[in-house]
């Protein structure tokens, strides 16, 4: 299924299970990119560490350190994960109201930091490959 | 481009894939966001609405248990498991089948 | 006294609700009142040892109880839920055991599904083990519906669903309970987590009824979470450590009416 959407010229993003029962099926050639969401925060770290260890080996995988508060944040991350780089998505109140009221975070403010952050982060990925026609 | 975002429950997955998907959209991609959670919220990070989201997740559900039947054909299944989302991305919620195929 | 009323408490919610935090907390001011507790990791992922403040699992893992057996896994000769918690289990502070799937090392699924296909059924064994039937069980759930749907906690008479301020977290609540309570004989409590005045006034018109508990937002559990400590030896005043203090007699006092209703 994937090849055949690739083959249309779509960019698929798969938002996976919780943890890595996701990444455990995957086949060769089923991913171009893995990102690793963490959070400053043991149990998550945990997790980040092990979906590393599990990601394809023809994978491109980044590392989203999600809600950062300080520096002391990102060393925690940083630490957990080694020597990669890491995309940093601050914590922010415009996200949580976003969440509170089931809304899009890009429609409640394109500009908050945590959603430019992502924005960009779509906008580098957008550029890694040939666009599909939309519409 | 196949992207896939994983971590912990909670972490903000979802949030994150959204966001992504739509900021894909607008920089010129055509953008196919899968929710391959066996719980699907992608839809409200999207910008559908809590209601179609909900939807959503019964339909998966119905799917998993079998009341409902699979699609044949890929483009049966976007249509029939999907929504369309704003900037022009198509969210498709996937069951635990879909996720096996290697496609 | 406490010890009599052996509870049998399944946690679910959402991802990321806080299911970890209250069930281990929960098993440690359940353990201090007098109760011998198992509290049961059956989520793959890491959080019930953190929140319990239990060592890491050394050897043996729990895997190491199955043995293929075609496509699935058995349990080994000689293992059932006694020995199980004997040989794998782990001891928290005040004596609770916890049994959890863990994770093994190694590549690949197969460490992973030996570990969840033992945890289980010995899971599935529990009720008839006369050793336990005093025990008080508290089982962490993995995140959503599905443990719900699949009825992975067939222990439990109680089904505690956590809920955040969230249209993602209310969704998953509203479809759990939908599905704990078209079962008979299971009592399914709506614990609203991280609640603020606001957020539980919010949470409670999107649920559409009223929580049974709700545990404040609290820093102290933050920094806990972040140092890798359980909230109750990290921050035992704080508000939410109280909150689910008081969470524990009112459980206690419903299983109390359950008891002289029957």
């Amino acid at each position: 299924m994937l090849g055949e959407l690739e083959g249309d010229g779509k960019t698929t993003i798969c938002d996976s299970e919780a943890g890595v029962a996701t990444l455990l099926r995957l086949q060769p050639g089923q991913t171009d990119i893995v990102l690793v969401v963490a959070q400053p925060g043991a149990k998550s770290l945990d997790v980040a560490r092990r979906a590393i260890e599990l990601a394809p080996e023809d994978t491109d995988l980044l590392v989203v350190a999600n809600r950062v508060r300080d520096q002391a944040d990102l060393e925690v991350i940083q630490t957990a994960v080694g020597n990669r780089e890491l995309v940093v998505v601050p914590e922010d109140d415009a996200i949580t109201r976003a969440e509170q009221e089931g809304l899009a975070p890009i429609d409640v403010d394109s500009d908050a930091p945590a959603v430019r952050a992502l924005i960009n982060l779509g906008e580098r990925l957008a550029a890694l490959s040939p666009r599909g026609e939309r519409g | 481009m196949k992207i896939i975002v994983a971590g912990k429950g909670g972490v903000g997955k979802t949030t994150i894939s959204g966001t992504i998907a739509r900021s894909l959209a607008r920089s010129g991609h055509s953008v196919l966001a899968l929710d391959a959670d066996n719980n699907p919220m992608l839809g409200i990070s999207l910008g559908v609405g809590p209601e179609r989201t909900d939807e959503l997740g019964t339909l998966r559900q119905a799917l998993e248990s079998g009341e409902v039947a699979h699609q044949p054909s890929t483009a049966g299944a976007i249509e029939t498991f999907g929504t369309d989302a704003p900037d022009g991305v198509r969210l498709v919620v996937l069951s635990r089948i879909d996720r096996a195929d290697p496609g | 006294m406490a010890r009599a009323m052996a509870l049998r408490i399944a946690v679910a919610g959402k991802g990321g609700a806080g299911k970890s935090m209250i069930a281990g907390t929960l098993a440690r001011a359940l353990a201090r009142r007098g109760h011998s507790v198992l509290a049961l990791g059956t989520d793959a992922m890491p959080g019930l040892t953190h929140s319990l403040g239990a060592p890491q699992s050394l050897e043996p893992a729990l895997a190491d109880a199955v043995e293929p057996d075609g496509r699935r896994w058995r349990l080994k000769k000689g293992i059932g839920p006694v020995r199980a918690v004997q040989r794998y289990a782990t001891t928290a502070p005040d004596g609770v055991r916890l049994l959890d799937c863990g994770t093994p090392a190694g590549r690949g699924a197969d460490p992973v599904y030996a570990s969840i296909s033992a945890f289980l059924q010995v899971i599935h064994r529990l009720e008839d083990a006369h050793t336990f039937r005093d025990w008080t069980l508290v089982g962490d759930l993995a995140a959503g519906p599905e443990p719900a749907a699949v009825n992975s906690a067939p222990y439990a008479d109680t089904w505690l669903v956590v809920v955040e301020p969230t249209w993602k977290s209310v969704l998953t609540a509203r479809r759990i309970a939908r599905i704990t309570r078209s079962r008979a004989g299971k009592s399914t409590l709506l614990v609203m987590n991280k609640a603020s005045d606001s957020g539980l006034r919010a949470a409670e018109q999107m649920l559409g009824e009223r929580v049974f508990a709700a545990i404040p937002a609290d820093g102290a559990i933050i920094e806990a979470d972040r140092a890798g400590v359980a909230p109750i030896d990290h921050s035992p005043s704080s508000p939410a450590v109280h909150a689910i203090e008081r969470l524990v007699e009112a459980l206690e006092r419903a299983s109390i009416d359950r008891m002289v209703k029957s």
